[in-house]
């Protein structure tokens, strides 16, 4: 039986294409959101609190030219994953398959869930490895960007370890779609669509991974004492609700009957806030990020063994022609 | 042959323009949906004809298929021609269908609303038509659909960014200073907006805001017409124009590549 470095290799030779255009692709994204953040980094620390030229020493006056950059890469970073995945997920069933090569890798394999595994594992080792990278990098550029504030959840599953595990599951799901289509482009295109619907998905399944004891409260009132503008940057809202003064928690519709009829009773006076029912967030703190991303890549992790277990499934089924 | 492909691209292109019809009579057009809609309009006519195009010859070669697909027919040009005009009509014919559409939500949406001029008329329809020939150029060169399919992303990214930039400046030469109320019809992109006084001609003339605070720039406002700066109507089949000559351009220099790969250069 071939070694694992035999398996690199044949990985290498029968996907260079795509091995070389996700590396390509990870390693620019990386290095321009590297230079990003080194380059904010600099200039704040080159600020020594006064001003570069007339601009003021803020981070929010410094870095707004670098605005629309900072966003670009974002929306990049979000979009990286599942194109990795896809990428290299989709050909390693689905070529076989297409290309009729499956009635001669499979027998020469012994088992076909043996020939899965194997063709899996480097293209999952060179898929987190590169997505890594990217996903390091636009994590520190977000951090440099704002440097003073806990970015916690701020573009969630753009940066960090969210981001890797996008890509495991992508490939997951690249290798099961290309098992049960069994040809290429249009397992790419289900792919894709199916990544959309993934990415907004996993982005809604946020407060799923946050026991609803762990949540935190925000009412309106702290809301408007609080002068620093950033302070929420990285919270996550999960819902809102009203609550009387009585403590008793009301539906958004009658809180507005309620604010209606105060205001229609006081007349051209400011009603008495104090009476009037107060809105309520609930929300995850950024403080909970660690928490969160553990949570959701254990269940990824799980989602990415289950798709490939069910493309194992499909292979050991199949037809090879 | 691409069967697949053609359904869900078919499926998709439906799904856009039944969006653009019904969005106008929901309440959705006062959400982001219509804009994200109009996202897809720019994104789904690319897509579908660079996976159209690469197929084209990039399968054949691929799957070792030329070899009789070519045989079977005395000229290669001609079957190129024969693979290649049935999918672009199939398609092509959709996308004009969802430029039409997208016009109609953009009517509803009103002015000054941000979107691009290939999200809606035919150069929906042109913009396919670019993608499918970089694909079948690309697909003939590199004789694989993926990597085929991989380069022809950022090409395409490059053509469809390039286009807006390179005409900037023609555009910015067309805009007119329109008043922000009553909205006027027909304008098919805002640049910005600002304060105009009225001008002795009939028209206005954009005044520069200078103000430090809520109260002075209220006061320097005072008198002033709130205006937007906006490419009209009239500007839209000059840009097409200029889209129609870039989707003739990849025709022959797409085209041209792919039939100069498949006649001098062997099936395998």
């Amino acid at each position: 039986m071939a070694g694992p470095m035999a398996w690199l290799r044949l990985a290498w030779r029968l996907q260079r294409w795509e091995i070389a255009f996700v590396t390509l692709a990870c390693l620019a994204l990386g290095a321009a959101a590297a230079y990003l953040a080194v380059e904010m980094r600099s200039l704040l620390a080159h600020c020594n609190g006064g001003s570069i030229g007339t601009i003021p020493c803020s981070s929010s006056f410094v870095f707004q030219d670098r605005g629309g950059t900072v966003g670009l890469l974002i929306m990049l970073s979000g979009v990286l994953p599942f194109a990795v995945g896809l990428v290299l997920g989709v050909p390693i069933v689905a070529r076989e398959l297409e290309h009729r090569t499956a009635h001669l890798a499979w027998p020469l394999a012994g088992s076909r869930l043996r020939w899965l595994a194997w063709r899996m594992a480097p293209t999952l080792i060179v898929a987190v490895v590169a997505v890594t990278l990217p996903a390091i990098a636009v994590d520190q550029m977000l951090r440099a960007r704002w440097p003073h504030d806990d970015v916690g959840f701020l573009e969630y599953g753009m940066h960090g370890v969210p981001l890797v595990m996008r890509a495991a599951l992508a490939l997951g799901m690249g290798v099961a779609l290309g098992a049960v289509i069994g040809r290429l482009l249009p397992a790419l295109l289900v792919g894709a669509g199916l990544s959309v619907a993934l990415a907004v998905g996993l982005n809604l399944a946020v407060p799923v991974w946050v026991l609803p004891g762990e949540l935190a409260t925000t009412t309106e009132a702290e809301l408007e004492s609080s002068f620093d503008v950033n302070a929420r940057l990285g919270v996550r809202p999960v819902s809102s609700e009203y609550r009387l003064p009585d403590g008793t928690l009301i539906s958004d519709g009658v809180a507005d009957q309620i604010i209606t009829a105060a205001y229609e009773a006081a007349g051209a006076e400011e009603p008495d806030r104090s009476a009037l029912p107060q809105l309520v967030i609930h929300e995850i703190p950024a403080t909970r990020y660690a928490d969160v991303a553990l949570r959701e890549s254990v269940a990824l992790a799980a989602g990415t063994l289950l798709l490939a277990g069910g493309a194992g499934l499909v292979v050991r089924r199949r037809r090879a022609g | 042959m691409e069967r697949w492909e053609l359904a869900l691209s078919m499926v998709a292109l439906l799904s856009l323009i039944v969006g653009a019809l019904v969005t106008p009579m929901t309440t959705l057009l006062g959400s982001d949906a219509w804009m994200t809609l109009l996202a897809f309009t720019l994104i789904v006519p690319m897509a579908g004809g660079l996976v159209l195009g690469v197929g084209i010859v990039g399968r054949e070669i691929a799957m070792r298929t030329a070899h009789l697909a070519w045989t079977l027919e005395p000229r290669r040009d001609r079957w190129l021609l024969k693979r290649a005009w049935p999918v672009l009509l199939m398609v092509g014919l959709p996308c004009l269908a969802l430029g039409v559409a997208t016009g109609r939500l953009i009517d509803h949406a009103g002015p000054g609303q941000s979107y691009q001029l290939a999200m809606t008329g035919p150069i929906v329809a042109l913009r396919f038509a670019i993608a499918f020939m970089v694909g079948i150029g690309l697909g003939a060169i590199l004789r694989r659909e993926l990597p085929a399919l991989m380069v022809g992303l950022p090409v395409m990214l490059a053509i469809a960014a390039g286009i807006p930039l390179a005409t900037e400046s023609w555009m910015r030469d067309q805009a007119e200073l329109y008043p922000h109320y009553p909205p006027p019809p027909g304008v098919v992109r805002v640049f910005e907006w600002g304060w105009a006084e009225p001008s002795a001609a009939g028209g206005y003339v954009l005044t520069e805001i200078s103000c430090t605070g809520p109260v002075s720039c209220e006061r320097a406002i005072e008198g002033l017409t709130q205006v937007m700066v906006a490419l009209p109507g009239s500007a839209y089949w000059p840009y097409a124009v200029i889209e129609a000559l870039v989707t003739l351009a990849a025709v022959a220099g797409f085209g041209g590549v792919a039939l100069w790969a498949i006649s001098r250069r062997g099936p395998d």
